[in-house]
């Protein structure tokens, strides 16, 4: 593959950033999940 | 407190996915390397789908903000999923410019240009960062909420501009090709596939996160809320069990 440094290196970003969010959003949410306290 | 029904927002997580692994095996071997750009023209499929679903995160930002400030259909659930889809947006703006500089240093030779696509995009990804800083800044959530909807609408002006600029400036970015009559452009079958493909995952992606992004957003208000009624019952109990003295009068 020519230019495979930009290519791979492209979809791996793009890969890591939208992996990275989902998973920090997963994260986010659980935690918000388990803190959340009780109703007054 | 969702915008999907769970079953629903699975189902549409792992379509989401899914899509994405075959968009990956076209994307990188399926589709035939460009005649005159070879394997770089391969960072298109995401490219350009990541552009797509800017506009459309911005697009739902201006339709949830216009919404907000509209009387008849004013209600806080606009604000949140004008929230969640401008974070969205930011995103894949992001995304957008370095996978364009990515393609941009084998293709132009140079890593960024002043050229008026880019320029505008740029413009266009400070606009919702400073959105979303408007968004944390502490207030009642209706006054936050009406002035973020018109920070919304402001900074949608810009995505307009975006999309015309190799229109209406000579610029090094390439103009509008698969749906420009004027030059008739033929797009090799697998190419084609694989850029609708391209597009069908990352809206799938954007539906998928944002049902998250919002949740969140509801669980976090539904937080402050609890915790600012707890702590009024606590302000409210200890008043009432401390030993009460008569004030201003002296002895």
């Amino acid at each position: 593959m020519r230019f495979a440094e930009y290519v791979i290196g492209g979809w791996v970003l793009t890969g890591a950033v939208l992996g990275g969010y989902w998973l920090r959003l997963r994260q986010r949410i659980r935690r918000a999940e388990r803190t959340l306290p009780p109703e007054a | 407190m969702r915008l999907l029904k769970p079953p629903v927002a699975r189902v549409v997580g792992w379509a989401s996915l899914a899509a994405l692994v075959v968009l990956a095996l076209f994307g990188l071997w399926g589709a035939p390397p460009d005649a005159v750009q070879s394997d770089a023209q391969r960072l298109m499929y995401v490219h350009v789908p990541a552009a797509w679903i800017a506009y459309v995160a911005f697009g739902v930002t201006a339709i949830g903000s216009a919404l907000y400030l509209w009387p008849r259909t004013r209600s806080l659930v606009w604000d949140r999923v004008a929230g969640a889809s401008a974070e969205l947006g930011v995103i894949f703006t992001g995304l957008t410019l370095v996978l364009g500089s990515l393609w941009g240093r084998p293709v132009w030779g140079v890593w960024w240009a002043w050229d008026a696509r880019l320029v505008t995009t740029a413009v266009l990804f400070f606009l919702y960062v400073g959105y979303l800083a408007l968004r944390r800044i502490p207030a009642a959530p209706d006054t936050r909420a009406r002035r973020c909807a018109i920070a919304a609408l402001v900074a949608f002006v810009d995505v307009p501009i975006v999309h015309f600029s190799v229109n209406w400036w000579r610029t090094l970015h390439q103009q509008a090709t698969v749906f420009n009559p004027e030059l008739n452009a033929h797009i090799h079958g697998v190419m084609a596939f694989t850029l609708w493909w391209g597009v069908f995952a990352f809206t799938l992606l954007y539906v998928s996160l944002l049902d998250k992004r919002y949740r969140l957003e509801c669980l976090e208000e539904e937080r402050e809320e609890r915790e600012l009624e707890l702590a009024i019952r606590e302000r409210v109990g200890s008043a009432g069990d401390a030993p009460r003295e008569p004030v201003g009068v002296s002895k």
